[in-house]
């Protein structure tokens, strides 16, 4: 069992939220091998798509169906997290409800930062501390340089009404201090970390606007992904722009801080095809 | 015709409903049977390496109407066969034929109403005094000699006749609610401490 005595740390908050899988008892036998497989094929196409090799990610989650059966069939696998060298990326929760609604969308790499190779990559799993029954089971792992898996916990709402649960993680973190128990450890030394938020107004097509709160240390393209989330726009990649023009683009790997109290103007950017790979590319972005 | 082929597609929905209520009543007779080795402080591996063999008793007697119990025996290994259990926790199955449902028992199969109240229980499971040291356990099935309709069980392969060891001097605890309940399917939960 992990050591419960760990500083408390958040994870960083996900670029990409709101992506749920669902544990469904009544449609197949070993529904923790379904669900292994729904995990492992939403990281290896994160990972894809922030540019790096899904194999260290997914491969060691690939065996031991003894722990994807003790994480499973316990409700205790609450989510799986994604980070870059201390920016959170993606999380996926898991819902254990038979008549819940599966929902996982991966906006596109415009809203995704760019994640060199040399970066860290960490897989957290969060386990659900408020289960009646806790599996004695630990973080699997790594395989190669460069990917780290970690365990945390946190205490589980529910989903449908509550938000979400303040994580602790607790297994090794890359990067982070010892001792470190202050929010939002591991984010880039050079960003402000004021812990202030900074609002951003993202103007689209029609002149109305949507209202993004942002951690300055996030990357801009958190404000990316909400929008494609909220125009229902799918994974359609979206330019931003800095002047009503467009004439001005920014990227959106800068942090958000720059953008303290600005509007930015966004359009969706045509697709220009599926390439072979089977990834959209457009704008001049690459996949 | 319009009438034959709308009701043939019913019955498709209904049967493929069914099938998944004997899915949720053998997925969560698993995890319930995981939970109970955890929470009782028992090696769960035992259970894990007979997953597959489980499974497929469920499976095989779920449908046909067949299972009656899966028990839960924890037992000192010094004591003979046929001497008494430490602790045994009982799953009984009361698995009805859809022909016999009442329209709200069948409204519940349709709706996928299912309802399990494991938690429940493995809150109470959690406040059992420790077991001694040492002990083991095994899981019991038990099925009838013929369903509602005269068919006798079809074998599974890794099982053999045996007897439950006395619980006669054990409390008993029958939990209110079911531990999984589908329309179709009850399992409820007596607990012998």
């Amino acid at each position: 069992m992990t050591d419960p005595a760990v500083p408390v740390e958040e994870l960083p908050d996900p670029l990409a939220d709101d992506q749920q899988v669902v544990y469904d008892t009544t449609t197949t036998a070993k529904p923790f091998l379904s669900l292994r497989a729904a995990i492992r094929e939403f990281l290896s196409a994160a990972v894809e798509t922030v540019g790096r090799d899904p194999e260290p990610v997914v491969d060691p989650l690939a065996g031991d169906d003894a722990w994807w059966m003790r994480v499973g069939t316990q409700s205790y696998l609450a989510a799986v997290h994604l980070a870059a060298e201390g920016e959170g990326i993606v999380r996926l929760d898991v819902i254990y409800d038979f008549d819940a609604t599966e929902s996982v969308s991966l906006p596109g790499p415009d809203a995704l930062p760019a994640v060199d190779k040399d970066d860290e990559l960490t897989v957290t799993l969060v386990f659900d501390e408020s289960r009646p029954v806790t599996p004695d089971v630990d973080a699997p792992t790594a395989t190669a340089d460069g990917v780290t898996f970690a365990t945390a916990r946190e205490q589980r709402v529910d989903p449908d009404e509550q938000p979400r649960a303040k994580t602790t993680p607790v297994g090794e973190r890359p990067k982070a201090g010892d001792g470190d128990d202050e929010p939002n450890a591991g984010s880039d030394d050079d960003s402000p970390s004021t812990g202030q938020h900074v609002t951003v107004t993202a103007v689209g097509p029609d002149g109305d606007g949507i209202q993004v709160d942002l951690n300055p240390d996030a990357r801009i393209g958190k404000l990316v992904a909400t929008v494609i989330r909220e125009t229902d726009g799918g994974v359609s990649p979206v330019e931003l722009s800095h002047d009503e023009r467009g004439r001005e683009s920014v990227d959106s790997d800068t942090p958000a801080a720059e953008f303290d109290g600005e509007r930015l103007h966004w359009r969706p950017v045509e697709r220009l095809g599926v390439v072979s790979d089977g990834k959209w590319r457009a704008h001049g972005s690459q996949g | 015709m319009v009438n034959g082929a709308h009701t043939e597609v019913k019955d498709n929905v209904v049967h493929r409903t069914f099938e998944q209520t004997h899915k949720e009543v053998a997925n969560k007779t698993l995890s319930f049977l995981v939970s109970y080795a955890q929470a009782r402080g028992l090696d769960e591996q035992q259970i894990v390496e007979k997953y597959d063999k489980f499974e497929r008793a469920l499976l095989t007697w779920i449908p046909s109407r067949h299972l009656t119990s899966v028990k839960f025996e924890i037992y000192d290994p010094d004591e003979p066969v046929d001497g008494k259990a430490i602790e045994r926790f009982d799953l009984q199955f009361d698995i009805r034929d859809p022909s016999d449902l009442s329209p709200e028992e069948r409204r519940t199969v349709e709706n996928q109403r299912f309802e399990d109240n494991i938690d429940k229980v493995m809150r109470r499971i959690n406040d059992l005094r420790p077991l001694p040291e040492n002990v083991r356990y095994r899981i019991i099935f038990g099925k009838c000699g013929e369903n509602g309709r005269g068919h006798e069980p079809t074998d599974v392969p890794g099982f053999s006749a045996t007897s439950s060891r006395s619980i006669d001097h054990l409390d008993s605890e029958t939990f209110n609610d079911p531990l999984v309940y589908t329309g179709n399917s009850t399992v409820e939960g007596v607990l012998h401490w």
